[in-house]
């Protein structure tokens, strides 16, 4: 079986690193402005693993329908909501495909790490059990674990709520340990509030695409989210190594996550002090009192 | 000769009918023994990999029939009766494997017996010319003398009766589906508010000119000596919802995929049961749903390409036979569905008759619509049998069952269970989609409405206990009904809901709504008086309001 990777950036390179290490071959594409070059070759590739910037995985999917059947599976890498939707990335490849089969995978991988054969682990959220053993396959190996849900929305849901909440406890870098570990805290119980309302499972984001996730961005090596929670306290998130296209994604992925939110009917206030500061409506130390001000609620 | 010889004998011969149900009889004995094997396989296998297995089997059928037939002695007739289940419970402990083996087989051949139907093409083409005048046959005979004068002497009313079939409209994507019987195996998933629905739809598809389908039906209707003469001859299987046990519904399940891999149409009720509260149903069994998805890869496996199509079905009634013990079960809330309601009115004839009687010479139509098939992955198909996606590519279906890894037809229990899911929310939209609004529907909603706005601090159902005697002017309700109808036009201009010919003005709408909403029911729903309307049901206005409520059309009531 034949197997394609489509996109780029760190968690593809990390997938791509994995196949090598297991010497499974696969074909990699790009999208670019005219398509994708090769796209029929993707008849006979019936893994893909797709990682493109969400505002282009309505086009890259257009560029591949004709050459996607119900037996592929396309198993995503991206961690944000489509723009024009506030979809999951996975409902966006729904309607687009004629495929059904679709995971997401995601999880604490560091790309020094796999490189460096050090252990770590993805989990792949998938329906279908079949593509967990086949992803399983092509990167499994004695340092490398994936993990497996059946939680797809729920996964991808954490993945992207994990990124806003690093933000926010890279804002509360220089306030202590204290409020930070609360930012954790109360944002999981608000993924876990969402991925609720949207049928997935609560539990979810206190496993590997949301905790763990979360643990690995606000480690050694800070997220660039948490970079730009950090910078946005001293009032200049360019003196962070993210960029300006980094951040007006960061922007969109928050603001496309209070709507699906409020659309779900919940009122999340981590997420709304994440939006208010992103949008700069509110600086820090505001968006630290309204949160320290908010009416107690139950832990969970 | 009895009423049995003479349509046995029949006069009509339709055996040269190329309809696959019209060869049933001949296969019936081979479709026994196959669906009989399958389920034993299944089971022998389980005790492969668990010793324990067959005696689990035997003692969970064993401990579920003792525990229902403790409590239950219906008419219908038992496969096995208690004292044979004590029996073999208390001997399963020192039972031989053989031993199990032989009673297992033994209890699946009987259940599957007792399932299977017959099909007799007489009895089909005297019925399909009789059914307009045909719902006596449903009539029990211990009641027949009770019939009295209002019948036997209502002669207007059997006229009525004769011109049904100009009452009932059947309408939708009849050329695809009259395409698709000649390519493939059709399951028609309908809509499920009334006893009557299979038998209208039985003689929909035989008036558009669709061959007849096989469909289950409840054991309750094998039990009146007349019905289960039709029952048995026209195709009907027999699915009694009391058994839970999980051999029982093997068996069922078993004999709806075989249905399937064998070419014979069918029909069944996604919804499970007749829907209590008259809301478009959107919570559906999907059981027999994902036997389209095993059946077309068993086909697949054996180098058949054959196709099945799902064609979803909406039954739209202006009155629904049923109504009132339907609503009284919605509203007890009793947590747990009970499937046979005691003393319900398809059970008493003198309530069908004068059901018949009264909507027969009402103006309104029931309208029968046939959504757009789709393949067992929910992708739409046209009349050239092929499936679509949602784009309009032509998409190969046979790809959705192969493995990715191999390319091989496989049964995948977990992959089939999401892309029958899937399906099933298709099916769900597809009755929305395809929900014929009825006059009843929107006037009995707008009412509701304006009456709860009066009470805006009262929930539902303290309003159904406590608002009685309410009075509504026409003046009061006209404005309501107005924007109820102009939501609702909007809600069709974007193929969200369709609404009945009768909705293009309001005063036929609300003429024709009044004349359904006073018929039939005692009391009545509505009393006329004067400028205004006496509501005097609430419980059924929101029954056949629930309809609307559907759509979810938000507040239609201005404040004061």
């Amino acid at each position: 079986m034949r197997i394609a990777t489509i996109g780029s950036g760190e968690r593809l390179n990390i997938v791509k690193s994995l196949m090598k290490q297991n010497k499974v071959e696969h074909l990699s594409l790009n999208l670019s402005k005219k398509g994708i070059k090769k796209s029929d070759e993707l008849e006979n590739c019936f893994l893909i693993f797709l990682a493109v910037a969400p505002e282009d995985v309505r086009e890259c999917c257009r560029a591949i329908a004709p050459f996607v059947t119900g037996r592929h599976a396309i198993v995503h890498l991206v961690h944000a909501l489509e723009s024009q939707s506030q979809q999951t990335l996975s409902r966006v490849l729904e309607n687009e495909l004629s495929t059904q089969r679709f995971a997401f995978l995601s999880g604490p991988m560091c790309l020094n790490d796999v490189q460096s054969k050090l252990p770590s682990s993805a989990i792949c959220a998938t329906q279908f059990g079949e593509i967990h053993e086949i992803v399983a396959e092509c990167l499994s190996s004695p340092t490398f674990r994936v993990y497996r849900s059946s939680d797809l929305v729920g996964a991808e849901i954490a993945a992207v709520y994990a990124r806003v909440i690093a933000f926010c406890a890279g804002i509360a870098f220089e306030l202590g340990e204290s409020v930070k570990s609360m930012i954790v805290a109360r944002g999981l119980s608000e993924a876990s509030h969402l991925v609720s309302r949207l049928k997935g499972d609560l539990r979810t984001p206190f496993g590997l695409s949301g905790l763990a996730n979360l643990h690995l961005a606000l480690g050694d090596n800070p997220s660039l989210d948490t970079q730009l929670g950090t910078g946005l306290t001293h009032s200049n998130w360019k003196k962070t190594k993210a960029t300006k296209t980094h951040f007006s994604s960061f922007q969109n992925l928050v603001l496309n996550l209070k709507v699906a939110s409020e659309n779900a009917g919940l009122s999340a206030p981590i997420l709304t002090a994440a939006n208010e500061l992103v949008q700069k409506k509110m600086s820090a130390e505001e968006a630290m009192a309204a949160l320290m001000s908010l009416p107690i609620q139950n832990d969970f | 000769m009895g009423l049995a010889d003479l349509i046995l004998k029949g006069t009509t011969s339709a055996s040269d009918s190329d309809a696959p149900l019209f060869s049933f009889n001949q296969k019936r004995r081979d479709l026994v023994r196959e669906v009989a094997a399958r389920v034993y396989n299944t089971n022998l296998s389980k005790s492969r990999t668990n010793n324990s297995a067959l005696e689990y089997v035997l003692n969970e059928t064993a401990i579920q029939e003792i525990e229902r037939l403790k409590s239950e002695q219906g008419l219908e007739e038992e496969v096995r009766d208690i004292s044979w289940w004590r029996g073999m419970a208390r001997r399963l402990g020192t039972m031989s494997e053989p031993e199990k083996r032989s009673i297992l087989r033994e209890l699946i051949d009987s259940y599957v017996d007792d399932t299977a139907g017959k099909f007799n093409p007489n009895v089909y083409s005297f019925a399909s010319g009789a059914l307009p005048i045909g719902f006596g046959l449903f009539f029990k005979t211990q009641d027949l003398n009770s019939l009295g004068d209002a019948f036997l002497h209502a002669r207007s009313g059997l006229r009525d009766l004769r011109d049904l079939s100009e009452r009932i409209v059947v309408e939708g994507h009849i050329d695809t589906m009259q395409h698709l019987v000649k390519k493939g195996t059709i399951v028609v998933v309908p809509t499920h508010s009334s006893n009557m629905d299979s038998i209208l739809l039985g003689w929909a598809l035989e008036s558009v000119g669709l061959p007849p389908v096989t469909y289950g039906a409840g054991k309750n209707l094998f039990v009146n000596p007349l019905t289960r003469f039709f029952m048995y001859n026209l195709g009907a299987y027999k699915v009694d919802r009391r058994l839970r046990h999980q051999l029982y519904k093997d068996v069922l399940k078993n004999y709806s995929q075989v249905l399937s891999e064998w070419g014979f149409h069918s029909l069944f009720f996604p919804g499970g049961t007749r829907c209590r509260s008259n809301i478009v149903e959107s919570k559906l069994k999907l059981g027999l749903l994902g036997t389209s998805v095993s059946a077309y890869t068993r086909n697949l496996q054996s180098g058949d390409d054959k196709r099945i199509y799902i064609v979803p079905a909406t039954i739209n009634y202006n009155l629904v036979l049923e109504a009132e013990s339907l609503i009284r079960e919605h509203l007890k809330r009793e947590g747990k569905s009970r499937y046979f309601l005691e003393n319900d009115e398809f059970d008493q004839l003198s309530i069908i008759a004068k059901f018949v009687l009264n909507t027969v010479g009402m103006r309104s139509t029931t309208v029968i619509r046939f959504g757009q098939p789709m393949d067992p992955f929910g992708n739409l198909v046209e009349a050239d049998g092929e499936s679509y996606d949602s784009n309009g590519r032509r998409i190969d279906p046979k790809t959705y069952v192969q493995s990715i890894k191999t390319g091989d037809f496989v049964e995948d229990e977990q992959r089939d269970r999401r892309y029958t899911r899937h399906t099933g929310a298709r099916i769900a939209e597809a009755f929305k989609t395809n929900t014929v609004l009825q006059p009843s529907a929107i006037v009995a909603f707008s009412i509701f409405e304006t009456l709860a706005a009066r009470y805006p601090r009262t929930d539902v159902y303290e309003l159904l206990r406590f608002a009685t005697n309410e009075r509504i002017s026409f003046a009061e309700l006209t404005p309501v009904l107005t924007r109820v109808l102009e939501k609702l036009r909007t809600l069709e201009a974007d193929e969200k809901v369709r609404l009945s010919e009768t909705a293009s003005s309001i005063t036929k709408l609300l003429d024709e709504g009044i004349e359904s909403l006073t018929s039939f029911h005692i009391p009545q729903i509505l009393v006329p008086q004067g400028t205004g309307l006496s509501v005097d049901r609430l419980d059924l206005l929101y029954f056949y309001g629930n309809r609307v409520r559907t759509f979810k059309i938000g507040n239609v009531v201005e404040k004061t």
